[in-house]
């Protein structure tokens, strides 16, 4: 996108502010002659995949609907390229073009123009977003690395979350949705007054899911279960001061518990993690015009996790394991956008970061660990020619560990016709190492003495590096109902960084091996070994995040999204992948990371004006996720939804009947350890 | 009505507007009629219809004299020799109507406006020139830029509004009209959602209820929501974020008001029949037609096919 964040950045309203709003004097008010906000900015809007400088996918509020899904991440699958995965012991997992593991730390993931990855691993951690999928009204998807627009770590995709605006809600709304293994998500919406000169909505809501059930495989294994229980809470407010500027408010929270472990082991026993996660995001928005806007944010989000357990299963010492954290994120930043002229337009910006961390596991100190990055970014959008735009763009950052980066991009995008476009981007974008990566020692300790030493970072790690190119073609064609897009690309990854397993001597006193024999680093003082003590026949080990090589990522995509009213809509997507790694690449599973092939396909059937039957199917070719995933056969997901919307016409009542995964459970992630299990639940959605 | 005539004099060219100037400076019984000028506020649209109106009429023999307007004040002793009364803008008129009988043609101010002073004066000779445009004028345009379109869906503010018309309108136009009553911006969202649900865009009428900076704000949010254009009646609705408006310059109106002037009969002008404008402007937000995917055709053909409006 040529807009950075195109994150409906509007008016927050606080009370002291409402007794100066001066929009509406009705003795003189003049219909004709009289000014009105500029609201819809090109940062409000969705930039048209014909006009972007790279591949983009919009999921609108139809789509959301129609898929049946009531979780975020989720809705991922409907974009090309992308699959998701979920597991027991953590977050859910998404990736594009493959190369994924449990932790998605390469796709920018952002609510309204507020980054949410964590500063801890730098993923997302869906299930504790402070946002409901009934408050999103699209989410927009740059497919690919776009460092120049997004600053570093926008280095597989962007995703951008972004929420209903409340000026556009009134009354109040209560869904419901209750199926089978005691599921439950019961959520409310409470818009403010419309007189008033400060639109709100506060909107909350309780979820309860079993994710995994205990799962039994071939070997006899039994493997850990997830069940989850949320609580959200949003609010959000948005005030227009005066015709141009505009503030907004958006405050959340989400906690909850998860239920993990497995049941009767004695190394990982059944637990509940806590989790809490909050933020605070004010903005404030001068329109000059519909390209030109001047908009200052700040935000703060924090989130804390409390988990543990005792392992013993090396009776009699008993070793607590202890998750415990707190990290946070504040974040300031202004951007400006004008047209120069007809043909030069322009974007400047600036922001700078800190994020902090305190998990005295992980980092092997009571301590915080923090760091301040800065950065700077714009683009130039020139039209030598009325069919031809050329965006140069570029983001310079100054990271707290990586030092100065510099992300380039240079887009072609020459209209074919006026609802078709070819487009040719270029570009080299970072990801800088984690708080994690960087700096993790995570031990697990017994008194004063350390027992596991397990997360390592690697001395002196670089930025992974991914130069990118593709080719695509976007066609829109309104009269047809028909959206196209059509791309190849070719990305070159160096420095991939990835952990990898290293060791210790067998025996104290011997003699540490070289780095060639994976020989982990001389670890901290302290270091005693449960294997010391039981005379364990294997050898210490540590996970060390290193890089871990440069490999290369060929493909293409399509998608095609075609609608008419009163019969329905289609929407097909496929994707095809070739990942070829180096030799010097240290886990061959790299090549067999991404599925030959992705397809999604979402079919909407109106069957009356009242009825509304939809179709999911997502399937993926096999493949291998990475460390602590595993191979997954090819496999194809199928999601049906059958809705009725009663009440008075044009009202949003809606009753429906969704399952998921109606064709039988599936192996998600690792097909040894998890098998997701089929859903079958029936919502209620009321309005006034 | 009878317009009170001091002197018949029709000036031309060159050499009435050299005598329009000298006119300024002298008595005004060398002018065909005296014409004052009373704008709303001095400043904005009244005051560019004001320096319009001055300059289009520059040749036309009268004597036009800039009467003050309705915030600071106006010009009594010109206004109660006048032998019509130009006000721009609906406090201009009212401020004119409260305080002289003298024959107002009242501008730059919306139909709805107009009848609310008709009423309130109904013995007053009193006409208009108004802003609305012909809703099968917008139409058109909608047509122009949407052709697959079936459906328009609009909003009123007042049950006593002629939806019927509108309807015909649309009819006329090849249109299927979807509207909803809503008694306030209370009831706006849920108007809105009623009507945009089933419509392929979203008509937006100058009514008092529906047209305030929020309302038009509420409007623009959830078209954009239901990913409908607005078709609307002014530049600022346009700039704002509807895909295109018909709309009409305070110059367009000076000058049709100028036409009239010429035309009318020097001795006894009547006032001619309240009317709305025959010139207009179509304005475009391309950023809005990019985010939609709507193709804009040249100005040229686009006017041409909201023309067809006109001359039916």
């Amino acid at each position: 996108m040529s807009f950075r964040r195109p994150a409906r950045s509007l008016a927050l309203g606080l009370g002291a502010l409402a007794g100066a709003l001066v929009l509406h004097d009705a003795a003189a008010a003049d219909p004709f002659f009289d000014d009105i906000p500029i609201v819809l900015t090109a940062s409000r809007m969705a930039q048209s995949p014909v006009d972007a400088p790279v591949a983009v996918s919009i999921i609108d509020r139809e789509m959301i609907e129609a898929s049946g899904f009531t979780e975020i991440h989720d809705l991922l699958r409907l974009v090309p390229g992308f699959l998701v995965a979920d597991w027991a012991d953590g977050s859910p997992t998404v990736a594009n073009h493959g190369v994924g593991d449990a932790y998605d730390r390469r796709i920018k993931v952002m609510i309204d123009g507020r980054t949410v990855n964590s500063p801890l691993f730098g993923n997302t951690a869906w299930q504790d977003l402070p946002l409901r999928v009934d408050d999103i009204e699209r989410v927009e998807v740059v497919r690919g690395p776009n460092g120049a627009a997004y600053g570093a770590n926008a280095f597989q995709a962007v995703i951008n979350l972004i929420t209903r605006p409340p000026s556009t809600e009134r009354g109040a709304a209560l869904m419901s949705r209750i199926g089978r293994d005691g599921f439950h998500d019961h959520g409310f919406r409470l818009n403010g007054s419309a007189e008033g000169a400060i639109d709100w909505r506060l909107s909350g809501s309780h979820r309860r899911a079993v994710n995994f059930r205990p799962f039994l495989n071939d070997n006899g294994a039994l493997n850990g279960r997830e069940t989850i229980a949320r609580s959200v809470l949003n609010l959000g407010v948005e005030t227009q001061l005066n015709t141009r500027d505009a503030l907004e408010l958006l405050v959340g929270l989400s906690e909850g518990g998860s239920e993990r472990g497995i049941p009767g082991d004695l190394a990982e026993p059944e637990r509940e993690d806590d989790t809490r996660s909050r933020f605070l995001h004010l903005a404030w928005r001068r329109s000059f015009a519909a390209d030109s806007e001047f908009s200052l944010q700040y935000y703060h989000q924090d989130e804390r996790v409390r988990a543990g357990w005792l392992n013993t299963a090396y009776a009699p010492l008993v070793i607590p394991v202890e998750l415990d954290g707190d990290s946070r994120r504040d974040d300031l930043e202004l951007q400006y956008s004008a047209s120069l002229s007809p043909a030069w337009r322009l974007l400047l910006g600036a922001g700078v970061r800190r994020e902090a961390a305190r998990v005295s596991s992980m980092f092997n100190t009571g301590s915080t660990l923090s760091g301040t990055s800065s950065q700077v970014f714009g683009s130039v959008v020139w039209s030598p020619l009325a069919r031809l735009k050329v965006d140069l763009g570029g983001t310079l950052e100054d990271h707290h560990y990586s030092g100065s980066l510099f992300s380039p991009r240079v887009a072609f995008n020459y209209a074919l016709t006026h609802e078709s476009a070819l487009r040719l981007s270029a570009g080299v974008s970072y990801r800088t190492p984690s708080l994690v990566e960087s700096r993790a020692e995570q031990v697990v300790r017994v008194g004063s003495e350390i027992k596991q030493l397990q997360l390592r970072a690697g001395e002196n790690m670089q930025p992974e590096r991914v130069k990118h190119l593709e080719i695509g073609y976007a066609a829109m064609y309104r009269e047809l109902g028909l959206g196209v897009d059509v791309r190849a690309f070719y990305k070159r990854y160096d420095d991939y960084i990835d952990d990898q397993r290293c060791f210790y001597p067998s025996r104290p006193w011997e003699e540490p091996g070289s780095p060639a024999d994976r020989m982990c680093p001389p670890p901290p003082p302290g270091f005693a070994p449960y294997e010391y003590d039981f005379h364990v026949a294997r050898r210490p080990r540590s996970y060390l995040f290193q890089n871990a090589g440069t490999f290369s990522m060929s493909g293409g995509e399509f998608s095609v999204d075609w609608r008419r009213r009163g019969w329905g809509r289609v929407v097909l997507s496929q994707a095809v992948i070739d990942i070829d790694a180096d030799e010097d690449i240290l886990d061959r599973d790299f090549e067999t990371s991404a599925p030959r092939s992705i397809t999604s396909l979402l079919l909407i059937k109106d069957l009356s004006p009242r009825w509304r039957a939809s179709l999911g199917y997502y399937h993926h070719a096999g493949m291998n996720w990475l460390n602590d995933g595993d191979r997954v056969p090819a496999d194809g997901r199928l999601d049906l939804k059958l809705a009725r919307t009663f009440g008075p016409a044009g009202s949003d009542n809606e009753l429906a009947i969704v399952a998921q995964s109606v064709n039988g459970r599936y192996a998600d992630f690792h097909e040894g350890r998890y098998r997701h299990e089929p859903a079958l639940f029936a919502s209620l959605r009321l309005g006034w | 009505m009878r317009v009170r005539l001091p002197h018949r004099l029709v000036l031309h060219g060159w050499f009435g507007c050299g005598l329009l100037w000298l006119g300024l400076l002298l008595p005004s019984t060398v002018f065909a009629l005296e014409v004052a000028v009373v704008v709303s506020q001095p400043a904005g649209p009244h005051q560019a219809f004001a320096d319009a109106f001055g300059r289009v009429t520059a040749g036309l023999g009268h004597r036009i004299v800039l009467a003050g307007s309705a915030r600071q004040g106006v010009d009594d002793r010109v206004l109660a020799r006048a032998d019509l009364v130009v006000a721009s803008g609906e406090a201009a008129a009212a401020a004119v109507l409260g305080r002289h009988r003298r024959p107002i043609l009242a501008t730059m101010l919306s139909r709805e406006a107009f009848e609310r002073l008709r009423r309130r004066h109904p013995e007053a000779a009193l006409s208009a020139f108004t802003l609305d445009q012909p809703a099968e004028r917008q139409l058109r345009l909608l047509r122009a830029l949407l052709p697959e379109s079936r459906r328009v869906g609009a909003l009123v503010g007042d049950a006593g509004f002629d939806r019927e018309a509108l309807a015909s309108a649309a009819d006329r136009v090849g249109l299927a009209l979807t509207t909803a009553v809503v008694a306030g911006e209370s009831a706006l969202i849920r108007g809105l959602e009623n009507v945009l649900r089933d419509s392929d865009a979203f008509l937006a009428i100058p009514d008092p209820l529906l047209s305030s900076p929020s309302a038009a704000r509420a409007i623009l949010l959830t078209s954009y929501r239901f990913r409908k254009p607005v078709i609307a009646f002014s530049q600022a609705y346009v700039e704002a974020g509807a895909l295109a408006a018909v709309y009409t310059t305070p110059e367009q109106v000076a000058t049709e008001v100028a036409a009239w002037l010429a035309r009318a009969r020097k001795d006894k002008p009547r006032l001619p029949a309240p009317r709305g404008p025959a010139a207009f402007e179509i304005a475009i937000n391309h950023q809005v037609a990019r985010a939609l995917g709507v193709r804009v055709d040249d100005e040229a053909s686009l006017r041409r096919l909201t023309e067809g409006a006109a001359s039916r």
